[in-house]
């Protein structure tokens, strides 16, 4: 039993979108630490007391929002069923894998440090080198006025983790400077002490590809590829291992014709399938659509289904009895050719990526296989040893 | 020559973005999607833009087939449902 408060919402559950709703709650308040149904309604858990009111109010708001919105029946395009009685061979925390700093934010450790390694190694292998796609090295931070233009600040507000320094004034620093000797307290800047954020930690590797070719007229059709350390800030979601505040997103990312778009969606939606039949990855690749965050949810969502915009390959989590998405296959037409007026001919470029968390996948594979190369599916284990006798640590 | 239906849905999504105005990209036999005329928004815009003026629910038509996402394609879809150019 928790000592924390627990309140039941008077506000009935609604036919639709509960997940989307649960997992937006954690934003009614700083004080959430937990939302679930329960005995056919909503249950809060929060740090501090919270009103009824204050959180019938929240869920309330996000259940008009979220709650009327019927999405089309989601029907794989693949899936390869886990075995009856499959068990959780590993644990994130408990087995050493990790240590959490604070919710979302964790250091790795070996053997997942390694695994990390193995898998963007592969993913460039499998999904960047046959569509001979070139490397490119981003910032972790992206300019907020880059940003706009991508419309995350219109889709997803929740996420957003701005940087900003201390104003370039020599008495604001030697004044912070000197509260900081106090080691017994957590310097924190005051409101006018700090210069307005310019920048954002980057959501998503594969915006600096199009903020970078802001203008240009491309020759031919582009695959490129990047990793980065991408950021969202989820508030009490962070509580859940597979949404970490920090993660690294291996993405290839196709900018040109519409067609060139299309035949490399194609390509990777087939070279998905055989990755995961090779790895024995259970799972299904299922249409899905972003979780926007704003009263704009439902004409965006159904969209993204009616155009087939997104897929997502959904690994088993045996450690819930439900599914994590560890990748994501998106079109995107012209949107971002638009936003960065971006060209190929006098037609605005199209683009779409495919992008790998992993994190998550690294989660999945172990959860699923465990940490043995010996007792790995044939596959994986024939990729891991390829791996092996390169990588720099490991090879000795 | 583009029939009345095509016009009056062309000029709707020239009005729909200041930036369709004046690009010469935007045909008949154009992807209105692949080349940025509309977006999810646009689309929704357009669904309702036909409802009102033609009368024909195209809410349930099939926009991952390119044909679909031309204004010739759309004009042939309304056609059949229209007793007659509402325009």
């Amino acid at each position: 039993m928790s000592d924390f408060p627990q309140i039941r919402s008077r506000v009935p559950l609604p036919p639709h979108g509960r997940d989307q709703i649960r997992y937006a709650a954690a934003y009614i308040h700083p004080s959430v630490r937990r939302v679930w149904i329960e005995d056919g309604g909503w249950w809060v858990e929060t740090a501090e007391p919270l009103s009824q009111g204050a959180i019938d109010e929240g869920i309330d708001l996000l259940c008009r929002r979220f709650g009327s919105v019927e999405l089309p029946e989601l029907k794989a395009i693949f899936d390869l069923p886990a075995p009856a009685g499959l068990k959780q061979h590993v644990r994130f925390f408990e087995d050493g894998l990790a240590r959490e700093i604070l919710p979302g934010l964790v250091v790795l450790r070996p053997p997942f440090s390694d695994l990390m390694r193995f898998l963007d190694w592969i993913m460039l292998r499998r999904f960047a080198r046959p569509f001979n796609a070139y490397e490119e090295i981003y910032p972790n931070v992206i300019p907020s006025s880059e940003l706009a233009l991508t419309n995350h600040f219109r889709a997803f507000p929740e996420h957003l983790h701005f940087v900003t320094h201390l104003q370039e004034d020599l008495g604001v620093l030697d004044r912070f400077a000197m509260r900081a000797q106090d080691l017994t307290v957590i310097p924190q800047p005051g409101r006018d002490e700090l210069a307005s954020p310019l920048l954002v930690h980057n959501p998503s590797t594969c915006y600096h590809c199009y903020a970078s070719r802001r203008g240009a007229r491309l020759k031919k059709n582009e695959a490129v590829t990047a990793v980065s350390r991408c950021h969202r800030y989820e508030a009490a979601n962070h509580a859940d291992p597979g949404r970490l505040m920090e993660f690294t997103l291996r993405e290839t990312i196709f900018i040109g014709q519409p067609d060139y778009i299309r035949s490399t969606r194609e390509e990777c939606l087939s070279r998905i399938e055989q990755w995961a039949s090779d790895w024995s990855l259970y799972g299904e690749l299922l249409p899905a659509n972003d979780p926007f965050f704003t009263d704009d949810y439902e004409a965006k969502a159904v969209q993204q289904h009616r155009l087939a915009m997104k897929y997502e390959y959904r690994a088993v989590l045996p450690s819930t009895g439900g599914t994590i998405a560890v990748l994501s296959s998106n079109l995107h037409s012209a949107t971002f050719g638009k936003s960065f007026d971006i060209r190929i001919g006098t037609m605005r470029a199209n683009s779409g990526c495919i992008g790998f968390g992993l994190e998550r996948l690294g989660l999945a594979l172990v959860e699923q296989h465990g940490l043995d190369p010996d007792a790995w599916p044939e596959g994986l284990r024939a990729d891991y040893q390829d791996w092996r006798q390169s990588d720099a640590l490991l090879s000795r | 020559m583009p029939d009345k239906k095509s016009s009056v849905l062309i000029e709707f999504v020239r009005e729909l973005d200041p930036d369709n105005a004046d690009d010469p990209n935007l045909t008949l036999s154009v992807d209105l999607v692949d080349g940025g005329f509309i977006d999810s928004f646009g689309m929704v815009e357009l669904i309702a833009f036909v409802q009102q003026r033609f009368g024909v629910d195209l809410s349930s038509l099939d926009f991952y087939d390119g044909k679909m996402r031309t204004v010739s394609g759309i004009a042939s879809a309304i056609e059949p449902h229209s007793g007659g150019d509402a325009a």
